[in-house]
Parts: C-alpha cells; structure tokens; sequence
C-alpha cells in the first residue's frame, strides 16, 4: 500500500501532511514510529484507573501527534475526549459523564485500530 | 540561512511525545538536539548544560512538570534572558498563547505545525540572540578597556605624586590592596553602605589618589629630613583640601563616578571618626566610607613603613598601636574588619614588596624617568 492509500484508508490529510512535513518518505518515517507510540495505551490504562489528569494528559498527547501527522480521523474523537477529560480533571465525574467517556473511547479505540491496521500494511 | 560547521547550535526538545521529539529533530537535522521528556527533565538539562544550550522547543501539557512551570524556573534563574524558548503546542486557547509570551517565550507555534514554519522560525530567534550576544560581549570588553586604562593614568599619576615625596611607589600599592581587603570584608560583614563588587573596585583604583594635593606642598616641607614644626605641619595638612579642590574642577564638566570617589577619599582621608581628624571635623558616618577605609590603610602603612625619624613597626605593633587609638579613632566595624583580614594582609604587603606586576613596574620606570629628566 503507498502512503497516499494509506491516508484514503484512515481518513487522513494526505495533501496536508506532505505540504507540511514536506517528503513522503519522512511521512512515512513517522507514521511508522506511531505503531511504537504508547500514548493510546497509556490513555486506556489511565482511564480503567479512572485517573482522569493522567488520562487527559495521554490524550492531548495522542491528539497532537494526530495533528502532526494529519490522521483526520482518529485525530477528531481524539480531540473531543481531550476536550471532555480536561473538565473532569481533579472532579468526582457523574456517571453520565463517564459513559459519555467511554463512548468516546469506544470510538477511538475504534478508529485507533484501523489506523494502525493501514500503516501495517504500508 | 545554514549556521557555520564549526559551531553546531545547540536545541533542547522537551514534549512529552516521543514522536513529537523525532519530528522536531528530524526537522532541525543539522542542529545538535537535546530531548527532555517532561518539564522536570528539561530543568535538568539546563541546570547540566547552561547556555551551551542555544534554545529550548517546549510543549505545554507534560506529565510531572508542565511547559508553564519550566517557564516560572527559567524565569527565576533568569536564563530566559539568554536563551529563546519556542512554545510548540495543540493548544490554541488565546489565554494560554498570552501567558506563554507574558513569560518571556520568544515565539508560539500551534500544532500541527510546517516544518518550514518552524525552521524559519528557530533560525530567526536564533540569529538574534546570537546578534544580541555578540553586542553585549563587545560592550562589556569596552568597559574592561576603559577600567583598564583608567587604572594605568591613575598609577601613572599616583606614582608622580609618590616619587615627588621620595616615596617608592609601594605606598599606593599597598593602600590599594588594603581598601580591596577591607572593603571586601566589609561587604561580608554588613549591607549598611550598600556595597558592590564595582564599588570595591571604584574606590580600590581611587585610593591611588588619596595624596594628589601633595604635589603642591614645597620641596623642603615635604622631604625635609626630620620631624615637621607646627608651622610645617599646618601646611602640609592642606595637603588633602588642595588635592580635593583639584578634582572638584573636573567634577565640573566630567560627573565620573571615579572622580567623585576619588575627590571624597582626597578630601577627608584624614579625618577621624570622632570628629578630631581634619580638614572639615566630620564624625562618624558623616565621613564617607571610602574615605574611612582609605584613612585606616594610610595609617597602618605610615606605620610599617621606615620615615626619616622612625623605623618601621611590625605588623603586630601596628594593628595594636591602631586597636588602642594611638592614631585615632576609627569605625569600630572597620577595626573589626582589619582583625579579620590581618593574615591576608600580612602576606599580601610581604609579595608586593618582593615583587611587581610587570606592568606596575613598567609605570614605575616610566615615572622615574620623567621625574629625573
């Protein structure tokens, strides 16, 4: 798979990314260092601890590496529980909270997968 | 624009991601690149590395210790005066932007960033605080270069002064390293006069100027072979208003912090601190200090020094002839003072009675020579 069917695959910025980090091959490069990256793993175990500033923390991480690298796609659900975690940080979140957090993860979780199930490919 | 090869600047990357890190790196492949992986880290390597560290790439949420609080340090220990922090971050709340500049950064670059932005950028700031550095070296060696020259006319002059009263010249060298010793202990002692390190040095060149007056006090007064009438003594006491009056017509035109020092010590060099020295009966710390420790330096040097009707006295003897009075009185924290530097002091008259700076005695020849023309 080339890197451009790889971004059509995970809904990615392909356009954006190379006008950014300029070449394919550094783009490549990083996508494949972020089958390494630990940040979404780190964001699972916070959250079963329910430790929501560490949990925040990993995923603002993920967030902006999505950014960097124009994963469109898992870069959006990413944001949004960012956004969500970073009120519940140091509070006693309601139950409705919590599901809404785990809904999101879901997504990510989701959307997670089939990212790093591409770059595999590559 | 490439720096040169033969100095790679140096950039520390602190982000908690190490992805975010390489990307960072691999754009700036031609730097030397540092990573911290959090705030406490990149403290750290500052505290290891220091300005070797050229600039510093921080992100703001960081596990441990965050983007903000390495600013709060770096403000504190005041590097951020020398070194240019990039704020790179996924935070785009104006709020956050505006106390990242309120905290010194030179720059703030949202991600996800370009890689030719962020190039563009690190070689700007860099440039210019390499600018700024270059300015501030050149500034700060024209200073040296005029405390230096100052320091040479002053010998030069002190030295005519000296040779004129068939002195050796050793007297201004020993007052000036006795006020230095004082003084220095003085700082240590007490924050009463508000003393720095540059007033130290001020004062220590002044003292070389302390009897500039002499010069005009008659040949036969001032070398006669013996002790002074009361008559001969009441002139040569004018000695020190005269010198004072000299440098107060450059005061005039040059407000130098060096002539006003030097025109204080001329001035009351002889006045004691209960009020029965002259030419004005000042008491107390109505004597300025400089003068103060410059008259206590005249008075033990006069002491341990040969004079045509005495010998010289012993260390010993002449911190215990000053201790009981017999010269006058003097502030009780300068007695302390000369207590606790007499070892040093010792020593120090010993060496540079043995031996000169090369270039004190190249003022020295030089006077001889003029003076015997």
């Amino acid at each position: 798979m080339t890197v451009q069917e790889c971004y059509e695959k995970i809904n990615g910025n392909y356009k954006g990314v190379i006008a950014r980090l300029m070449t394919e091959e550094r783009v490549k490069k990083f996508a494949m260092m972020f089958l390494k990256d630990t940040s979404c793993e780190k964001l699972r175990e916070s959250l079963a601890a329910e430790d929501y500033g560490e949990a925040f923390r990993a995923a603002h991480t993920l967030k902006g590496i999505c950014q960097n690298l124009d994963f469109t796609g898992l870069q959006e659900p990413a944001n949004e529980l960012t956004e969500l975690l970073r009120d519940l940080e140091g509070t006693q979140p309601s139950e409705e909270s919590k599901a809404q957090v785990q809904a999101l993860m879901d997504e990510v979780q989701e959307r997670y997968q089939i990212t790093v199930s591409a770059i595999q490919e590559l | 624009m490439i720096n040169r090869e033969e100095h790679k600047q140096t950039i520390l990357i602190v982000d908690d991601s190490m992805m975010n890190r390489s990307i960072l790196a691999d754009i700036l492949e031609d730097y030397e690149i540092l990573e911290g992986t959090n705030g406490k880290e990149g403290i750290e390597m500052l505290e290891k590395y220091g300005e070797r560290i050229d600039m510093v790439l921080l992100d703001i949420v960081m596990p441990v210790m965050d983007g903000f609080e390495v600013l709060g340090i770096m403000n504190r220990h005041h590097w951020i005066e020398n070194i240019p922090v990039i704020m790179i971050s996924a935070e785009d709340d104006p709020t956050l932007v505006a106390k990242a500049y309120e905290l010194g950064v030179t720059d703030y670059i949202s991600r996800p960033f370009d890689s030719l932005v962020v190039r563009r950028r690190v070689v700007n700031a860099l440039t210019l605080y390499e600018k700024q550095k270059k300015l501030i070296d050149m500034v700060v060696e024209q200073i040296h270069e005029k405390e230096e020259s100052n320091g040479v006319m002053v010998m030069v002059l002190s030295h005519i002064v000296e040779f004129r009263n068939g002195e050796s010249g050793l007297h201004v060298i020993h007052i000036k390293l006795m006020t230095e010793l004082l003084l220095e202990c003085l700082m240590r002692k007490t924050d009463k006069y508000k003393l720095t390190h540059t007033d130290i040095q001020l004062i220590s060149t002044a003292s070389a100027l302390h009897d500039i007056g002499k010069i005009s006090i008659p040949e036969e007064v001032i070398n006669k072979p013996g002790r002074l009438t009361n008559e001969e003594f009441e002139i040569m006491k004018t000695h020190s208003a005269i010198g004072a009056s000299m440098l107060k017509d450059l005061l005039e035109h040059h407000n130098e912090p060096l002539i006003k020092v030097a025109y204080e010590i001329c001035r009351w060099h002889h006045e004691r601190y209960n009020g029965r020295g002259y030419p004005d009966g000042l008491e107390g710390e109505e004597i300025p200090i400089s003068a103060q420790v410059v008259s206590l330096a005249d008075v033990y040097d006069a002491l341990t020094s040969e004079r045509v009707y005495k010998k010289a006295f012993s260390h010993e003897k002449a911190v215990d002839m000053i201790l009981n009075g017999e010269c006058g009185v003097f502030n009780p924290l300068l007695l302390d003072c000369l207590l606790e530097v007499q070892d040093q002091l010792k020593e120090g008259m010993g060496d540079s009675a043995m031996g000169h700076s090369s270039d004190q005695q190249d003022v020295r020849n030089m006077v001889q020579n003029l003076l015997h023309q």
